[in-house]
């Protein structure tokens, strides 16, 4: 026998015991272990395995017969009606669930529109002036510094307000600028200055 | 999808009632024997009615199957109870994926990746969590498959120790075993089930009975050949 035919067959042997080769390669095959004692032992190895696994699936456990089958069948059938009609009441009370759903989302689009609308007053996020004369000059005073608005730079940009660049400095990097809204050279518009507290004075050591 | 068209115009308490009225003493409706004894009615067929909303065909489908489905879970889980969990959550599955089936195509070879697909996952979360030794698992499994009639010793220990091997075997191998030195499928038959290449069917054949005989070998004291 040729290493390469005892090779070629016991690379086909698994195939073999169970009958998955073609007839030509089994007759192959079958040629070939009549002759070959040591490809024959590969083969009754496997062929012995095999029929254990085979004779080992026809063992019926203890408790599995026609009537734990009959029970199983009961469930399984009460188990898609169960189903069955969970899926129906899922769709008659969906709906409203998920029309409240639809709401909610519609709703919260509606307020973060309302949120980042820059147009409209926002109660919420406006800064409410500290109103009332300061030495009667002042007219009002913002809360918070002077509200500035970010803008990229470009050729085509101009103030909104028309007047000069109040800018303030070049922004991020470069890129953008600061423009304040108010108009900070309006005379009428004065921030005030609180007066310093006067500090008691220290006793110096020549007191003593 | 075929819960909408089992549930029209029903009420829920009355479907989930007429799934189990009127019923023979075995629990299985007396049109619904009919149908699963005869032989003119194909399994696509009785798809096809069950979705029309008909209760009866699918109860058929179940009694044509649910033997298959159970003893191809247990071959593959190795435990009565997960092939019976495995069985009927294999029906619940097929329940719901009905509207889905290809008509041009097998029904039993749809079913059966289900169950396949259920029961290898079973096995997998069995393996994950079991922390017993092998030889616990041996005797567990011997003792589980136990015969009903009576059985040799000898024999009954051979069959521990064949689930012990196959236990030791990797999911994919093991499943290709079991539909086809078992359950006596073609590979042809078991690439689709498998969701796999008609060679890697062949493949997993060749290399799960080499590894099994090596295991079997190796469990049984066998000298190497």
């Amino acid at each position: 026998m040729s290493r390469s035919t005892c090779r070629r067959v016991r690379d086909e042997l698994p195939w073999f015991v169970g009958g998955d080769l073609p007839a030509e390669r089994e007759r192959a095959a079958a040629d070939h272990l009549r002759d070959c004692c040591a490809c024959r032992r590969q083969a009754a190895a496997l062929q012995q395995s095999r029929k254990a696994l085979d004779e080992a699936g026809r063992v019926v456990p203890g408790g599995v017969d026609e009537p734990m089958f009959t029970a199983m069948q009961a469930s399984i059938v009460a188990a898609v009606g169960r189903e069955e009609a969970g899926a129906m009441r899922g769709e008659a009370g969906g709906a409203p669930w998920r029309w409240a759903q639809v709401l909610a989302a519609a709703a919260m689009f509606l307020f973060g529109w309302w949120l980042v609308d820059t147009e409209a007053v926002s109660p919420v996020f406006g800064r409410p002036p500290i109103a009332g004369p300061i030495g009667g000059v002042a007219k009002a005073v913002p809360y918070a510094g002077h509200r500035v608005e970010l803008q990229p730079l470009g050729d085509e940009w101009k103030p909104a307000t028309g007047g000069a660049e109040n800018g303030v400095g070049p922004g991020m990097m470069g890129r953008l600028r600061l423009r304040t809204l108010e108009d900070l050279e309006d005379p009428d518009f004065v921030v005030p200055v609180a007066p310093l507290p006067t500090l008691p004075t220290a006793p110096s050591r020549r007191d003593h | 999808m075929i819960q909408k068209a089992a549930t029209r115009n029903v009420p829920a308490n009355e479907l989930a009632a007429a799934w189990q009225s009127p019923a023979l003493p075995g629990g299985l409706p007396a049109a619904a024997a009919e149908l699963a004894q005869a032989p003119g009615i194909s399994d696509a067929e009785l798809v096809r009615r069950t979705l029309t909303g008909q209760q009866d065909p699918f109860a058929a489908l179940v009694a044509r199957y649910q033997k298959r489905a159970f003893w191809i879970a247990l071959h593959v889980v190795g435990r009565v109870e997960d092939a019976r969990d495995v069985a009927q959550e294999s029906f619940v599955r097929l329940f719901r994926s009905l509207g889905t089936y290809d008509f041009s195509r097998s029904f039993y070879t749809w079913f059966y990746r289900i169950v396949m697909n259920l029961a290898i996952d079973c096995l997998r979360k069995v393996r994950s969590a079991r922390a017993s030794s092998l030889e616990d698992l041996a005797g567990s499994l011997a003792d589980q498959r136990e015969p009903s009639g009576s059985a040799p010793m000898e024999l009954q220990e051979q069959h521990g120790q064949v689930w012990a091997v196959l236990d030791k075997l990797d999911a994919k191998f093991r499943a290709v075993l079991v539909l086809r030195d078992i359950h006596g499928l073609s590979c042809r038959e078991i690439a689709p089930i498998l969701r796999v290449t008609h060679a890697t069917a062949r493949w997993r054949l060749h290399r799960g009975r080499q590894v099994f005989r090596e295991q079997w070998e190796r469990l049984t004291g066998r000298a190497e050949l």
